[in-house]
């Protein structure tokens, strides 16, 4: 999708965004999307190793039939937090807020998002919720688990829950916020000639996941609300004891809950496409599929919650409308997994470390998605449902896929913010350590799920022994693996070799700037006159006589 | 001032017919249509204030479109999440 | 006054034109008001499911609520609503007076709704409706919660609505140009009319259920 020519001499005099100002003041006062990028990185960042911590303590506690680190209760708070964490501050705003707070004027040719004054105020009213939510965890957390189901987490519960779910319900706003910008920016802000199919798709998965983001949060929030109603002033809404319905909480909480799914992983495959065709040079197979693939996803995903609830007592015949829905929704997913795969055939591979993730993310993506499929079915989600099984299945979507994703995005990014190559082989290998850890801890999950082993349980039968220690163990080797993109990034950041503007090639307007961008992004507005991912033109020796001329 | 109301008179007359039906209609034995009438009175006020008030008679496609989502999604949740309400009763083995 | 063409303040650095930062700017408030259709409709389904449960006790306490009190408070809404619309005309006409006086009425009406609401809790307060008190039927609870909870969330938009209107109100009597906040005033107004159309719904809703048996 190229067009105006690589920066001028001109461009290249602007001071980089990491330059342009250097007192602290100037970050936190920032309107720059891309220094916000990087406020939301290091948030979400130490949010990531929050998280983990508490993933790495349940793993120690399961290494052992029965208890011996910590007691029941702080089990249950481990989970509560593990889960909190990860999809609030982790999971939702990880490829949004970082990639595509930085991408997205990037992508289309504009200088900031539409709204930038909206878009820090996000980042602050994040940080304020993660405030809450750090508070109530460190007076010892909430017990109730991720889901908070009433009337325990309402009544019955004494943990922090209205401090926990408070510092979450502020946190929902500036999902809504971040979304309510994306759509604006892409619906007003394209540059000349960029129609809506010469978009990047990592910009039509934004789209849908902000879609979702405006639509579905509001819901959480008022779900919220009414358990700290209930909880503080006493008046009964999910209490059975009044006549509540504890069901209608739960029918609230998933109708956002089920999407969010969908905001953590459609970014994730948008980042995919990119990479997909990036390295293999050649244009997305199906692109108009593919674009209209997020779309479906972000509305059918609304559809299908009551596949949660299939032994809660909902109606049987709920349950049976969810389950044919939740049949439909794995559609166009698989549309995306066949799309990508199509993409490679005849093309130049690069088995670079963006695309080892990318590669990782195919797999394991596919996987949790066909034993979606399985819990979809409501004979055997009555077996499988609240077992190891579940856990497996969005484990393999959310870390085999979308962590994937996140750190894909990551690399192949990585020269266009910091201005720096990362080494290739340290690189490499994390990325394979990754991917073994993963189905270390992940697979045997699967097998424990399906011989009955329950979630959220720090001890279990004996028989279930090795395969918990299996799964430790990859942890472990997960966790190594998380550690070095930490050491090797940060040590390109002081000793990389700079990046040239268009390290990989790519097509997309992000690389037609400079290698880290000017605050302004653009000299002048590019004007887009060739179609997405135009692989055969950038690749063309034509292209190369004619920068040889130009230089 | 008169400059400034007199466009929007017409459309508040209008309203305020519709709410003297809305507490009228409330009275008339129809059984379960008076939620019905109800409902449609009270979508009828608000389409004359999202018309002429809010101005979506003079805004283009996408701003109709971002007017109405709230309603057709927030139907959908009610569609979907009441099947479970009508076939399922407090004390039920449902 | 005329309705000249008033030549609009540059636009922000990140936009082209001005005409394109209003029209983002207005799109960015209708897809708020979307999301306030969801918040509040999650109140919706609340009430929906437990009124399909409880046909006879939310009736009943339906019954208790005072009908001529709730027609005087949505027609206080809907006079506001057309104060509001006038406002912003008188704004395109560059009617600084007529303006501010009209905004200032629209807060007088939305304050004089808060009293009358703030009456009827209140009243149904002293009538030992309150939820907790478990002096009522399961379901006349469960209706009475969601009175609390439906209009204490709508008198919350509306106390916001009004404080806005005020300091925009005030903002201008004290003399910031018109031209490039014309589209403040419009954004206020949408927000104004969502808040009012709650109402619209809320009204027949919590006070007309089973009036006609």
């Amino acid at each position: 999708m190229i067009t105006s020519a690589p920066p001028s001499p001109r461009e290249r005099l602007q001071p980089s965004y990491l330059s342009d100002g250097t007192t602290l003041g100037s970050w936190l006062f920032t309107r720059d999307h891309k220094r916000i990028a990087l406020l939301y990185l290091f948030s979400i960042t130490t949010f990531f190793l929050v998280g983990g911590t508490a993933a790495i303590l349940m793993r120690l506690e399961l290494l052992s039939p029965t208890p011996y680190l910590v007691t029941s209760e702080t089990y249950n708070r481990l989970f509560t937090l593990h889960g909190v964490i990860m999809v609030w501050f982790f999971l939702i705003p990880a490829i949004p807020n970082v990639f595509g707070n930085f991408l997205l004027p990037l992508m289309i040719g504009a200088r900031d998002l539409a709204f930038p004054r909206l878009n820090l105020a996000s980042w602050y009213i994040f940080m304020a919720g993660a405030a809450l939510v750090l508070y109530s965890i460190l007076e010892g957390g909430a017990d109730t688990g991720w889901t908070f189901y009433t009337p325990y987490s309402s009544t019955y519960s004494n943990g922090y829950v209205v401090a926990m779910a408070s510092g979450i319900f502020i946190a929902g706003f500036s999902t809504i916020i971040t979304g309510l910008n994306f759509i604006v920016t892409i619906h007003t802000m394209r540059a000349p000639g960029l129609r809506w199919f010469r978009l990047p798709l990592f910009v039509w998965s934004l789209y849908s996941t902000s879609i979702i983001m405006v639509l579905a949060t509001p819901v959480l929030a008022i779900t919220l609300l009414l358990i700290c109603l209930e909880r503080l002033g006493g008046i009964p809404i999910f209490n059975p004891n009044f006549g509540g319905d504890p069901l209608l909480f739960q029918h609230l909480f998933w109708f956002y809950s089920h999407p969010a799914v969908y905001i953590m992983i459609l970014p994730g495959m948008g980042v995919v496409s990119e990479i997909v065709t990036c390295f293999s040079r050649r244009r997305i197979f199906g692109y108009t599929f593919v674009a209209y693939s997020s779309l479906a996803i972000a509305f059918l995903g609304f559809l299908v919650w009551g596949h949660h609830m299939f032994v809660s007592g909902q109606s049987i015949y709920s349950g049976m409308i969810f389950s044919l829905l939740s049949f439909l929704v794995s559609i166009p997913s698989a549309v995306k997994v066949f799309n990508w795969t199509a993409t490679f055939y005849q093309g130049r591979i690069r088995f670079d470390t963006p695309l080892l993730y990318i590669l990782g993310f195919i797999g394991l993506f596919t996987i949790g998605g066909l034993t979606g499929l399985v819990l979809a079915s409501l004979a055997l989600d009555i077996h499988l449902h609240d077992t190891y099984f579940v856990i497996a299945h969005f484990h393999y979507i959310m870390v085999g896929g979308m962590v994937m994703a996140y750190f894909a995005a990551l690399h192949f990014w990585w020269p266009k913010i910091t201005g720096k190559i990362y080494p290739e082989w340290p690189a490499r290998i994390a990325a394979v350590t990754i991917f073994i850890g993963f189905n270390l801890t992940f697979f045997p999950q699967f097998l424990l799920g399906y011989m009955g082993m329950p979630r959220r349980y720090p001890y279990y039968p004996p028989e279930f022994h090795f395969l918990n220690v299996c799964s430790t163990c990859g942890a472990a080797v997960l966790g190594l693996g998380y550690l070095l993109p930490a050491l090797y990034l940060t040590y390109s950041l002081f000793f990389g070799p700079k990046a040239s503007d268009n390290p990989w090639r790519a097509t997309g307007l992000e690389w037609q700037t400079t290698s880290p961008p000017p605050t302004r992004n653009f000299l002048e507005i590019p004007v887009v006159t060739r179609e997405a991912y135009d692989y055969d033109y950038i690749d063309s020796p034509l292209l190369a006589d004619k920068e040889a001329h130009d230089d | 001032m008169k400059a400034a109301l007199k466009p929007h008179l017409l459309p508040f007359l209008a309203l305020l017919t519709f709410l003297a039906l809305t507490v009228g209609g409330a009275y008339l034995p129809l059984g379960p249509a008076n939620l019905f009438l109800a409902l449609t009175i009270g979508s009828s006020k608000t389409l004359v204030i999202a018309l002429f008030f809010m101005e979506l008679k003079k805004a283009d496609t996408l701003l109709r479109i971002a007017a109405f989502v709230g309603v057709v999604w927030l139907m959908i949740f009610l569609m979907l999440a009441l099947t479970d309400y009508f076939t399922r009763f407090p004390g039920s083995l449902l | 006054m005329t309705t000249e063409e008033v030549p609009l303040a540059p636009p922000e650095e990140q936009f082209v034109t001005a005409q394109q930062q209003r029209h983002a700017a207005t799109f960015g408030m209708w897809i708020f008001l979307a999301t306030e259709v969801l918040f509040f409709g999650g109140l919706l389904v609340v009430y929906s499911a437990y009124r399909i449960w409880y046909p006879n006790d939310f009736a009943i306490g339906s019954r208790h609520l005072d009908i001529v009190l709730g027609t005087l408070n949505t027609a206080i809404l809907l006079t506001s609503s057309f104060l509001m619309a006038g406002a912003i005309t008188a704004a395109r006409l560059l009617d600084r007076r007529t303006t501010c006086l009209l905004l200032f009425l629209t807060a007088g009406c939305g304050a004089a709704f808060l009293t009358v609401k703030g009456y009827e809790w209140h009243t149904a307060i002293s009538n030992g409706f309150w939820p907790a008190s478990g002096t009522q039927p399961h379901g006349v609870d469960l209706f009475y919660s969601l009175y609390f909870v439906m209009t204490g969330l709508h008198g919350l938009h509306l106390l916001i609505g009004i404080s806005l209107l005020v300091a925009t109100s005030i903002r201008f009597l004290r003399g910031v140009s018109f031209s490039p906040n014309q589209n403040q005033i419009t954004l206020l107004g949408l927000y104004w009319h969502f808040v009012d159309i709650v109402w619209i719904f809320l009204f027949p809703l919590l006070y007309f259920i089973g009036r006609s048996s």
